[in-house]
């Protein structure tokens, strides 16, 4: 058997323009003298084009962010927001909850505080449960909507009392609150709305639990899925079924990146 | 240029590369977003395009390990499969004609990651070897071993595919 004059690693990196000259100037020596060679020379580029035109890419819609993130942005931003807020007249749009509306300016302010953090490592839902007080707080894993808690934290409320809050983080810039505090009083067993531009909230009642989800950014559709979903999950107190985490990943799949 | 604007032109070359990792097109296309949102977010963006693209690659890399860290799932045993399952024959003996977009697609897939990533790296994302081993972390002769063995492991499977494209037939022309 005769003896090949360069090696398949020769031959792939004289192909990638990865040899010197003199290396080069011997492997297109050897080419030019075996048509065995001149062939698998063909292959190879043929091969590099084909990969190169394999790639079929979706439409990636780019993620908006405010730009890189600044020391102290992210309080800034939350007093920004809780000066504009000024009390209940935040509350517009669909649904007007009663006075006293203090609980979901506060939700919005620390919803926006640990969002505007930089990411964290994922925490195991048993840790959120045994937080505080919350020991029948209702939180669900939300991987079927690509939603992974990453933060937990219980907070002293304004008028008194805690609340516990998780965060979860999607991989395509969404962020989504659940905040679970006393029953005030103020919302009831159904789903309740409140919207104001790009920012959503939910809240319902459970027992003597109020729950609220907010989210800045997600589309409508896919957030209200979510918060149905949970809704649903929070009165069962049982994780989804397999058709409700169905819904949930391809309203995932279907919907646009977050714009917040 | 903005960076928004320069990463816009790689997107198809970050999804070609997520997806040699992921193996999977939604997990490819969080990733890609993932590798943007984190790029926008960052405070000290490369100028030199060649610097640039080099981080954008490595923090889709860094983005997709660690998404694998958070599921714990176990893919390293991958890395060893590389030298193996080799073919015997030194040189490709299979007809060209049958490497095309679609078949080498379809093998593709089935390839272990890291065959798939270094034959991405260089082919699809266009690294120099010099490149690849810097954001892989190995010496340029291993990527120089690893894209040919890949590419032996993928040109058998494409010769051994009986997926083929159908030639296309010529329209007549009328004179």
């Amino acid at each position: 058997m005769r003896e090949r004059p360069v090696t398949f690693d020769l031959l792939n990196a004289y192909v990638d323009g990865e040899l010197d000259a003199a290396q080069a100037a011997k492997v297109a020596r050897a080419v030019a003298d075996d048509p065995a060679l001149a062939r698998e020379i063909a292959a190879l580029s043929r091969l590099r084009l084909a990969v190169a035109d394999g790639i079929d890419a979706p439409a990636i819609a780019l993620p908006k962010v405010a730009g890189p993130r600044r020391p102290m942005a992210a309080a800034a931003a939350s007093i920004a927001f809780a000066l504009f807020l000024g009390g209940a007249a935040f509350l517009s749009g669909i649904d007007r909850p009663t006075a006293g509306a203090g609980w979901l300016a506060e939700a919005w302010q620390a919803h926006l505080t640990w969002s505007a953090g930089q990411a964290a490592a994922p925490i195991a839902l048993i840790r959120v449960r045994q937080a505080g007080n919350f020991a029948n707080a209702y939180v669900p894993d939300l991987t079927a909507s690509r939603l992974t808690l990453i933060h937990s934290e219980v907070r002293a409320m304004a008028g008194g009392g805690q609340a516990l809050l998780a965060g979860y983080r999607g991989t395509r810039g969404c962020k989504v609150s659940l905040v679970v505090f006393p029953a005030r009083g103020d919302l009831i067993e159904a789903l309740r709305p409140f919207r104001r531009d790009g920012q959503e909230a939910y809240g319902w009642r459970v027992g003597h639990l109020d729950y609220l989800m907010l989210s800045d950014g997600m589309e409508s559709r896919r957030f209200g899925l979510l918060a149905e979903s949970v809704h649903a999950g929070s009165r069962r107190h049982a994780p989804f079924d397999a058709e409700t985490r169905t819904a949930l990943r391809e309203s995932r799949d279907s919907s646009a990146p977050c714009s917040a | 240029m903005a960076t928004r604007t320069r990463i816009s032109n790689y997107l198809p070359r970050l999804f070609g590369y997520a997806l040699s990792l992921a193996g999977d097109r939604h997990q490819a296309e969080d990733l890609v977003q993932d590798c943007a949102l984190r790029a926008l977010s960052a405070r000290n963006v490369p100028e030199d395009e060649a610097a640039f693209r080099a981080w954008l690659f490595r923090i889709l890399r860094n983005a997709f390990f660690d998404q694998l860290r958070r599921r714990r799932t176990r893919d390293a045993h991958a890395e060893t499969e590389i030298e193996k399952n080799l073919p015997g024959a030194e040189f490709w003996q299979g007809d060209e004609r049958f490497i095309t977009a679609l078949t080498v697609k379809l093998e593709m897939a089935k390839m272990p990651r890291p065959q798939r990533e270094i034959i991405a790296l260089i082919d699809m994302v266009g690294l120099s070897y010099a490149e690849a081993a810097a954001l892989l972390d190995v010496p340029v002769g291993t990527i120089m071993s690893r894209i040919s063995r890949a590419r032996r492991v993928l040109l058998d499977a494409v010769g051994a595919s009986n997926v083929h494209e159908l030639p296309v037939a010529r329209r007549r022309t009328k004179n």
